[in-house]
């Protein structure tokens, strides 16, 4: 890692300086290896039957993606990372861990390319990847599986700058004209194009990529600055890639947004207007810039709140960011500080898309930092080598032998910065390992948010086990979920989620007409991902108060409209084929479960479900072959169920020899 | 050269790993003594 003008700098390989970081970055990110599938995994992977129907894959691309509901479709790139990743490792939560860890580093990899690209030394790379692949504020992005479409999409968006950047400087093949040479030219400016779509595609956040890239080489801080002529090129050739991304989510959803117009109770836009939400968005944003620099107030859970123009808060911070924003615009009008300028300015732009100028579900996460933070990663990355620097010229010393030492001591601002990042980074991801630990910190680290309340309450609810009911720890957990739903209920009446655990609670307390009542003010709440609502407002209504009739035509109606809306949620089918077989309809009951097993043949509840119905209608034999067929599956249900599936079927055998 | 840096990559893993489980030490003290006083 020679820099021009060290001397007495040791030596060492590209390959080896950068391989060593990326190693550091791997073995640092380790434990999330034994992590499990948490927050919108079961959405958008566990539960996701379109993963599953590989031959459905070309509805992605027209109207009937966004009809049927597939999880987040306005994401085809993540979507099609999806299905081909559980192709490959099916549900075994290490594997798709595994792979995060490695985009993660690939996406480092590909930034300090790209870097490298326009001419930035090796120790700058090297440094700015280690920065990036161990900010703390990272864990979230890294460590959730479905939260892969912020690395999906700064990992492709970096390969199109790196290309875009290496073609700039490159000639193309076959000399400089002639239909050769075009041909080049046309298959480099698709491959940026396309790869800039697909970024896109996998997340938003890429969409003012081609800005970034075109302010770096516009500054082009290590390098001489290429022809305005040729830089326009690439960069139209970036931003056909973000106006084909656009005009798939229009043709998807008929708007630019895919969360919906107003009156989306989720966008607190639509509750408090824009006004209040951009004003708070200034807070937020010098928040993003403390948590990027001193790691301390990471959160797996925000409350979305709207703030006042004239408040101090929101004055301090405008300010600030105001005055940074000019500042790193100064640096690089001056010509001074081109990096600085590419750190702050490429920083703003980096962070437009989560801005909150657009509405979005939630108006603050640690995940929307992940791209943003690669400007400021190469800015930390330049500050604390010239401080290192500095600091190891003081130390005076004379001859080669000395001239290493200072060298080394040149490396320690940051190291150290990088071990407080990458130490606060592993404690940061163990909340990110169960659901119960999620919900759980979460409930403790923002007690004002009502969606942490009301899930860290459903988290108890599912763990209860079948086999305490009614022992006093099993009414001191039902007691703790109630504490947990009201507080929910304080604090956002809106919120389905507060119905839902109060409905979850009725259900764990058998009080079938209470249930029914808050699922169906959840699902007036509610305005998507009803598929969980609508399913147990089947199941609740067969139980509730009402004649059979009733009963029996609410249940219908709830589940017939579950199946059309979300004709790819597992869990729907399952329970369709529960009520056919509580209505006495083993034909319909057996289609459904057949469908809800080839949607996720993983879930124990279908298999289970599957043979009791044939013990049902006195086919024990057909129970028992299944049970022996799928017997992994089977072993992965709790043990009362299986023990009185198991008893039921010996019964049967003992008296249907 | 190649082998101080690494042994200098795996002193930062170490010194990583050792200040991850202290961060999640002083998180953990900070929930057990939030749910005792919560807890009366």
């Amino acid at each position: 890692m020679r820099e021009a003008g060290e001397a007495g700098a040791p030596t060492i390989s590209a390959a080896a300086a950068l391989g060593g970081v990326a190693l550091l970055i791997v073995l640092v990110h380790l434990p999330m290896l034994s992590f499990g599938f948490v927050s919108d995994d079961g959405w958008t992977i566990t539960a996701n039957g379109f993963l599953r129907q590989p031959a459905d894959l070309w509805i992605l691309f027209t109207p009937e993606a966004a009809a049927r509901r597939v999880p987040d479709a306005f994401r085809p790139t993540l979507v099609l990372w999806d299905l081909l990743t559980y192709q490959l490792f099916g549900l075994a939560a290490g594997w798709h861990h595994a792979l995060s860890i490695a985009t993660h580093v690939g996406v480092a990899w590909a930034g300090q390319a790209w870097l490298g690209a326009m001419g930035a030394p090796l120790r700058l790379r090297a440094a700015t990847m280690a920065i990036f692949g161990l900010l703390a504020v990272h864990a979230e992005a890294v460590a959730v599986i479905s939260f892969r479409e912020d690395l999906l999409a700064a990992g492709l968006g970096l390969a199109g700058a790196l290309l875009a950047s290496r073609w700039l400087r490159a000639p193309a093949r076959g000399g400089g004209c002639g239909a050769r040479a075009r041909v080049f030219v046309l298959l480099r400016t698709i491959s940026v194009g396309l790869l800039i779509a697909l970024a896109c595609g996998a997340k938003a956040s890429a969409a003012t990529l081609p800005l970034l890239w075109w302010l770096a080489e516009a500054l082009a801080p290590w390098s001489r600055r290429r022809p305005l002529g040729q830089r326009a090129a690439w960069m139209a050739a970036m931003w056909v890639g973000v106006a084909l991304w656009i005009a798939h989510t229009v043709a998807l959803h008929g708007s630019l947004s895919p969360y919906g117009a107003e009156g989306n109770l989720r966008l607190f836009v639509s509750r408090a207007g824009l006004g209040p939400v951009l004003a708070m968005s200034t807070q937020i944003h010098l928040g993003y810039v403390q948590q990027m620099l001193i790691p301390w107030g990471l959160r797996p859970e925000y409350v979305d709140a709207g703030a006042s123009w004239a408040a101090p808060a929101t004055l301090l911070a405008s300010a600030a960011l105001l005055a940074s924003l000019l500042y790193g615009l100064w640096c690089g009008w001056s010509g001074r500080r081109p990096l600085v300028c590419l750190a702050i300015v490429g920083a703003f732009v980096m962070a437009l898309p989560t801005s909150n100028l657009a509405a979005m579900p939630n108006m603050r996460a640690d995940r929307f930092l992940y791209f943003p933070s690669f400007p400021v990663c190469v800015g930390l990355a330049g500050l604390l080598l010239a401080a290192g620097l500095r600091f190891a010229r003081r130390l005076g010393g004379a001859g080669e032998g000395a001239g290493r030492a200072r060298w080394s001591w040149a490396l320690a601002p940051i190291v150290a910065f990088v071990v407080m990042q990458g130490a606060v980074l592993q404690a940061q991801a163990q909340i990110y390992k169960s659901n119960a630990a999620l919900w759980s910190s979460a409930a403790l680290l923002v007690p004002g948010s009502a969606r942490a309340q009301a899930l860290a309450g459903e988290v108890l609810l599912a763990a209860l086990d079948p086999a305490e009911v009614g022992s006093l720890e099993h009414q001191r957990t039902l007691a703790t979920v109630r504490a947990r739903c009201r507080s929910a209920m304080a604090l956002d009446p809106l919120d389905e989620l507060a119905h839902l655990c109060f409905a979850r609670l009725a259900i764990a307390e058998q009080a079938w007409g209470r249930a029914q009542l808050h699922l169906e003010r959840a699902l007036a709440l509610s305005p998507d991902r009803n598929h969980r609502i609508l399913a147990a407002l089947a199941q609740v209504a067969l139980d509730a108060p009402g004649s059979s009739e009733q009963r029996r035509e609410a249940a219908l109606a709830a589940i017939s409209r579950a199946l059309r809306e979300y004709p790819y949620a597992v869990e729907v089918w399952a329970v369709a084929g529960r009520i056919f077989h509580r209505l006495g309809d083993p034909a319909l009951a057996s289609e459904h479960y057949a469908r809800a097993y080839e949607l996720a043949p993983e879930r124990w509840e279908t298999t289970l479900w599957t043979a009791e119905l044939a013990l049902d209608v006195g086919l024990w034999r057909v129970a028992a072959a299944l049970l022996a067929a799928r017997a992994e599956i089977a072993e992965s249900a709790p043990g009362v169920h299986r023990a009185a599936l198991e008893g039921r079927l010996r019964d049967s055998a003992r008296l249907f020899p | 050269m190649n082998r101080k840096f690494f042994s200098l990559v795996l002193l930062a893993a170490m010194a990583i790993a050792v200040g991850g489980m202290a961060c999640a030490q002083v998180t953990k003290s900070i929930d057990d003594a939030d749910e005792t006083d919560s807890g009366t």
